[in-house]
């Protein structure tokens, strides 16, 4: 159940002397939910168009379902790019029928129950449709096809909040069902919620790539309060789990990377006033370590 | 199931801890009975909109805690013996937690120690002046 | 099949065969008012030969190719979908040809009837003439050839490539005229007038009128195979490098 059914190995991408992906490894296994985080630019786009071969890599191999990438793997791949691509003058029941013919798993009373979720007409034509609503379109084509692996490029723009709900609810049945979903999202409260992974990308690079509860788990902020200001803190900050130390007036704040605790322990002994461990959220990760590798 | 659970994934705290931890004072306070049976991971998981492993990930944690029985086949059930015990040992846990966040919070505020004393006691004065316990 | 590529071709046909009915009708109207004045002139026409008849054919089967021809570039708009499907991309690509291919034979046979169509009731006989089978192949395959063009020449490029389909026509004359010119210039427009098909059918078709007669030298069977050729090899070629252009 656990074998990964998306696996990068050190994918690089260049344009000319631009590396727009470096060396980036990540796997997805069957049953689990990636999310992929990062600034604008940073590669999130790149690698997926790398991942489903509408780019050739630089370096590195791509395999879905354990083998690379060959025309009859698209049999149970879904992919949703970040502008959701649609045929303009083909009505949303035309699309269906797109996918019908092409498609050996694509299931009609799926899409059909997708649609009226999605609260979307067929008779209507593409061209018509907000942004929102092409996005939804894409999602039920890409559902539809009861696909194993899930390729998402922000399936939540454009949507109303009621609807987002519904696109977490789908991957969210869908990894329950064993597939396998990778997605990359501006939101990370919908990405804490339904991944249980998450990978970091700046510049190219993967910074993070954790399971989320670890990550939480073991980056914090320890908080300490000073009588007076603040002693000499003995080497402290060589601790190699302190990702930074700041030092503002009385208070001292050490961001740990793991091992809060003896941290704690190590800074309590130069007797503060009060001490206090700040549990941080996903977003909290995201911006420190984004700004660790711009630093 | 009667008790409903929330998750909030903007606080720092895991998701699978808080919800171990919601589904343990559920029990303590009785309004998850022994012998009741849980959802499923996959329903549990949709029904709170968080990734199916956080929910497995729980139900395995209060497995081995002792606080609930998984039999491949019929579910997840709520132990009828000593689940209780262990689930308000676990909210124990948690007041206590909540103790010393306050405590700490009033030092740090610059309370003396008398003056926290005296908070506390008007505090628990009128939380508890309704009932009879101790 | 591809069924977006049928709805497109259905679409299109309609309006190509629609302005053809009605150009029909029209030539029948106008017709039928001449016969009239000219009844009982003693004139009558003379028998035309059905080699003649397949030179509008070409014309309007290649105005169809033109709009035909820019449908792989117009598919590049929506790679994401016909690039993620189970199927090899060049097949996808192959079908939407084998599509519009069919199409362009369409329009051609639905031309040549509806001609003789108006003939037939202008009580002209038309005749089987020993050309026939050779204009027949070369105006057809000059139609496909340039629905190949087209289709090489813009299958890698992005939306505006698709002016090129109604920009050929000029640069094409132009190409064949200055292939008349001696020096250089006129050497290099030969050249490029081999993969040129109104070079092939120029000058079969009004060589009365001074038209180009730019491959003339070539002999007419070789010239209405070298079209059938060249829209292969531009078929096969734009269905290997569709796929090729990176995202």
């Amino acid at each position: 159940m656990n074998a990964p059914l998306i696996s990068i190995t050190g994918l690089t991408k260049r344009y000319g002397s631009f590396t727009a992906v470096d060396d980036v490894s990540l796997d997805v296994a069957a049953g689990s939910i990636c999310g992929l985080l990062g600034p604008n630019g940073a590669g999130k786009t790149t690698t997926f168009k790398c991942l489903l071969g509408f780019a050739k890599t630089s370096a590195g191999t791509i395999a879905i379902e354990g083998a690379p990438l060959s025309p009859a793997t698209f049999e149970t791949v879904a992919y949703v790019p970040e502008r959701a691509t649609l045929y303009d003058n083909l009505t949303i029941a035309e699309h269906l029928t797109v996918y019908r013919r092409s498609y050996k798993h694509y299931d009609d009373a799926r899409a059909r129950e997708l649609l009226a979720l999605f609260d979307l007409d067929p008779r209507q034509r593409a061209e018509k449709l907000s942004k929102g609503m092409r996005t939804a379109v894409a999602l039920t084509l890409a559902f539809s096809i009861r696909p194993r692996v899930l390729i998402l490029d922000e399936p939540s723009s454009g949507l109303d909040p009621i609807h987002q709900r519904h696109v977490l609810d789908l991957m969210i049945d869908a990894a329950a069902n064993g597939a396998a979903v990778l997605f990359s999202s501006h939101q990370v409260g919908q990405v804490e919620r339904a991944a249980d992974s998450v990978a970091i990308m700046n510049k190219g690079r993967l910074i993070v790539n954790s399971v989320i509860d670890e990550l939480k788990t073991g980056e914090k902020i320890i908080e300490a309060v000073f009588a007076g200001p603040i002693p000499n803190l003995n080497g402290l900050a060589n601790d190699p789990n302190i990702l930074r130390i700041e030092q503002v007036g009385s208070t001292l704040r050490a961001v740990t990377r793991e091992d809060s605790d003896a941290i704690a322990q190590r800074i309590f002994a130069l007797h503060p006033r009060s001490i206090r461990t700040i549990d941080l959220n996903l977003e909290e990760i995201f911006m420190n370590a984004v700004s660790r590798d711009q630093a | 199931m009667p008790a409903i659970f929330t998750v909030d994934p903007r606080s720092g705290v895991p998701l699978y801890l808080q919800l171990i931890e919601q589904i343990k004072r559920a029990i303590a306070l009785g309004t998850l009975a022994p012998g009741e049976q849980l959802p499923t991971v996959k329903a549990l998981a949709l029904e709170l909109t968080v990734n199916p492993n956080t929910v497995a990930r729980v139900y395995r944690e209060l497995e081995r805690d002792a606080v609930i029985d998984t039999s491949p086949g019929r579910g997840s059930f709520v132990r009828t013996d000593g689940a209780g015990h262990e689930a308000r040992r676990a909210v124990a846990d948690v007041a206590r937690t909540a103790f010393e966040g306050a405590v700490r919070e009033a030092k740090s505020l610059g309370l003396s120690r008398k003056e926290t004393h005296e908070l506390m006691a008007r505090t628990i004065a009128r939380w508890y002046e309704t009932e009879n316990d101790a | 099949m591809e069924y977006v590529e049928l709805l497109r071709a259905r679409r299109s046909l309609s309006w190509h065969l629609g302005i053809l009915a009605i150009l029909t009708l029209g030539a029948l109207y106008l017709a039928h008012e001449a016969l009239l004045h000219v009844h009982g002139s003693g004139a009558s026409h003379g028998p035309v030969q059905l080699s003649w008849l397949t030179w509008f054919a070409t014309v309007f089967a290649a105005i169809y190719a033109s709009s035909a021809g820019t449908s792989l570039n117009r598919e590049n708009a929506t790679r994401d979908i016909s690039w993620t499907k189970p199927a090899p991309r060049t097949l996808v690509a192959l079908r939407f040809v084998l599509i519009d291919v069919a199409a362009v034979i369409v329009v051609f046979a639905a031309t040549f009837l509806l001609e003789t169509l108006v003939l037939v009731s202008l009580q002209v006989t038309p005749v089987l003439d020993s050309a026939f089978g050779e204009m027949l192949e070369l105006g057809l395959g000059a139609s496909l050839m340039w629905y190949a063009l087209i289709q090489v020449l813009t299958c890698r490029f992005g939306p505006g490539a698709r002016s090129i389909g109604g920009i050929l026509w000029p640069v094409a004359l132009t190409i064949d005229g200055l292939a008349q010119v001696p020096g250089v210039v006129g050497s290099l427009a030969m050249a490029v007038d081999v993969v040129n098909p109104l070079a092939y059918v120029g000058s079969s078709f009004g060589s009365s009128s001074g038209a180009r007669a730019t491959l003339n030298f070539v002999p007419a069977d070789v010239r209405a195979l070298a079209v059938w050729l060249f829209a292969v090899l531009f078929c096969a070629v734009a269905v290997t490098i569709w796929p090729r252009k990176e995202a």
